[in-house]
Formats: structure tokens, sequence, C-alpha cells
């Protein structure tokens, strides 16, 4: 009975986690862009400057074009900021920023690893763009294939 | 989440055993397990979607006299005449080139006097920050030959310089005869330079018009 007891505190205890961890972080929610697709989802950095001189003697770059489609129904009709974040890991010596065809905000990524591509009531179930995504670094600093695994989320207003 | 596959929540049975047998620490191991599974079915609310770059690709660039950034199948020619009156004198015959390089291939500058300088250039890129390096070698047969005759490819050495440049990236030298280093080209570094070759002149050979070809060679690691 003691055990029981204690696995029943247990569970009250997780759910009273839980339940504090999305209070704390309730302005912010991930996005399900699942339906969201690269046209090229891979692809080879490529040095800017053919030869190792000049400003950009050692800078390499790669750009793809993304079919976004993000679904934001649980926020129709609310004002919001989304975002899109690439977790820090070993791709944190990449720049990322990109250009949109208008629905979506052109930008890049700040410091903490997220950039704004939209704010403003959200009017529309599905937020649809297609995104240029560049990225850009240090050619000498990126000696093995990098995943970039990128997200949206939105903190409403 | 491996550890949801391996593990159970214990049943009733299983606790009573537990209640006899288990420490009393054995249920906060359970109670983490069930924090790691919830917060695991929160990470799963969306999905995101992945751009895999691959490093940037080994290169590898060389230019010995004519030019640019791209294949080149241009051969120059280095040649000198020694006066009949001088041959053998010991006095070295400064040689000229047929090479129109005088700017630099990546930066534009004048850097070589032409046509008595041949233009040298090389670079490795590699997506590495370590010390790898790629040998430039030039390899010079044992003779000039003219029929039967020959000379020493040994009586042919170089100066090097480049206007605007003080050091000697690919430095001073003479031919062996054989094959030789001129310089380890540090990973993703340019180097250049320019070489003004000589002969000295020390070898009396009869008269003739004697050539040979040397060979510039960077490997990369």
């Amino acid at each position: 009975m003691k055990y029981i007891t204690s696995i029943t505190a247990c569970i009250l205890f997780c759910v009273l986690c839980v339940t504090s961890m999305n209070s704390n972080a309730i302005k912010v929610f991930r996005v399900d862009d699942s339906a969201s697709q690269p046209v090229e989802a891979q692809s080879q950095l490529n040095w800017k400057s053919l030869l190792p001189v000049g400003a950009d003697a050692h800078t390499v770059e790669a750009s793809t074009r993304v079919n976004i489609k993000l679904d934001v129904k649980p926020w129709l009709g609310q004002r919001g900021r989304i975002y899109l974040v690439l977790p820090l890991g070993v791709a944190e010596t990449l720049s990322v920023d990109w250009i949109t065809q208008g629905r979506l905000i052109p930008g890049r990524l700040g410091a903490n690893r997220r950039g704004l591509v939209y704010q403003g009531i959200i009017n529309a179930q599905i937020l649809e763009d297609v995104m240029t995504l560049k990225v850009s670094g240090d050619g000498r600093k990126i000696t093995s294939q990098q995943r970039l695994q990128f997200y949206f989320e939105i903190e409403p207003e | 989440m491996m550890l949801a596959g391996k593990t159970n929540l214990p049943s009733a049975t299983m606790l009573n055993k537990h209640k006899q047998n288990m420490p009393a620490v054995d249920w906060r191991h359970a109670c983490v397990f069930i924090l790691i599974a919830i917060t695991g079915l929160a990470a799963r609310q969306a999905d995101a979607f992945s751009f895999t770059v691959a490093p940037g690709a080994r290169t590898i660039f060389l230019q010995v006299g004519n030019g640019a950034q791209s294949n080149v199948a241009t051969i120059n020619v280095v040649s000198v005449n020694v006066p009949a009156a001088s041959i053998g004198n010991a006095t070295p015959q400064v040689m000229t080139t047929n090479s129109t390089q005088a700017a630099s291939t990546i930066t534009g500058n004048t850097v070589c006097n032409v046509p008595s300088q041949i233009y040298i250039a090389g670079a490795l890129r590699l997506p590495t920050v370590s010390a790898a390096v790629a040998p430039l070698q030039v390899t010079a047969p044992a003779n000039l030959t003219s029929g039967t005759d020959t000379i020493a490819f040994s009586q042919i050495s170089w100066t090097s310089s480049a206007i605007g440049g003080t050091t000697q990236d690919i430095p001073a030298g003479a031919f062996t005869g054989a094959a030789q280093l001129l310089v380890n080209v540090p990973a993703n570094t340019w180097l250049e330079n320019c070489h003004t070759f000589s002969y000295a002149n020390t070898a009396i050979a009869p008269a003739g018009v004697y050539t040979g070809r040397v060979t510039y060679t960077l490997t990369a690691p």
C-alpha cells in the first residue's frame, strides 16, 4: 500500500510538472509544419570564392526552396508571432537567412537561432509560402554532412 | 524512449514482489520514467522540415605562366641565347619568357614583370581547419638536349619575387634534374610568386638549341 501511494504521488507530481511546464511556456507553441517540404532536401556547400583570397575566402553557402505550409488553425483569429527555429547544435556556425514570396517575412536567424517569419492576425487555417533558404558559414569548420532540422513556433499575443 | 520499450509500469503482482525485495528508492526510478514518457509525448506535437548540407568540395589550383581560374593548356617557354663569345664563361645569363601573365589570377594586381618572369600560384581548398598541406613539386629531366648533346638542367636556377610582396611564397632554387619539393602549400591558403630564371653558363657545349620540359605538380593530401 505504501508503494501504491508513492506511485500515485509520483504520477500526481509528474502531472503537476507537465502542467507547470505548460503554464511557464504558455506563450510558445510548436506549429505543425509537417506539410512543409524542401524542394531540394540536400545540397553541397559551395565555396563562395573559388580561391582562398579576400573577404569571403573561406565562406561556403548553399540554398534550397521550401514549400511552407503551417497549420495555424488553433490560433485562427488571434494575433501572434511565428518564428523559424534552428536548434543549437553542430551547425551553429552556419548563418541562415531567407527570402519569401510575401506571405511570410524575409529575415535571418538571430543569435538565439530563431527569426521572425510572421506577425499579425492569424487569418487563415494554413499559412503557405515558398521560402528560399540560404545557409552560409566558414567552410573550414563544416567538415561533415549537417542535417539542419528546422521548426516553427508561435507566440500568441 | 528506449526506456519505454524496456520498462513497464509494475503490475500489482510485481508491486507485491517489490514490496518484499525492492529498496525504497526504486519507485523514484519509475517516477522518472513516467516523466520522460509524458514529456516525450509533448515533444511530438509537430514535425519539422530538414535540409542536409555537405561540406565544401576539395579543390586544388595550380598555375604556371599563362592561365586562368580554369584549365588552360598553354605551356610557356623560358629561353636564352648565349653569345658564342660568352659560352661557358660562368657569367650567368638571365633568361626571358613568352609569358604574358603579369597580373595575379586572383587579385588582378600586377605582380610579375613580363616577359622576364613566370607567374606561379597554387592553392588547396579543404573543409578543414587542420594543418593539411599540398606539396608543390617541380620535376626536370637530367639534361637539356640538342640531338645527342646535353647540358645539365642544374645549370638553370631561379629567383623569386612579386611586385608589392616581400615574401617568397614559392622560394628560389635551382633544378636538380629530378623531382624536387618547392613548397608545401597549406590548406586554404593562396600562394603566388614570380620566378626569374637564369642560366649559369659554366658548361661548354656544342652550338645548338637545347630544350627540356619541366613539370610542376601540386598534390592534394
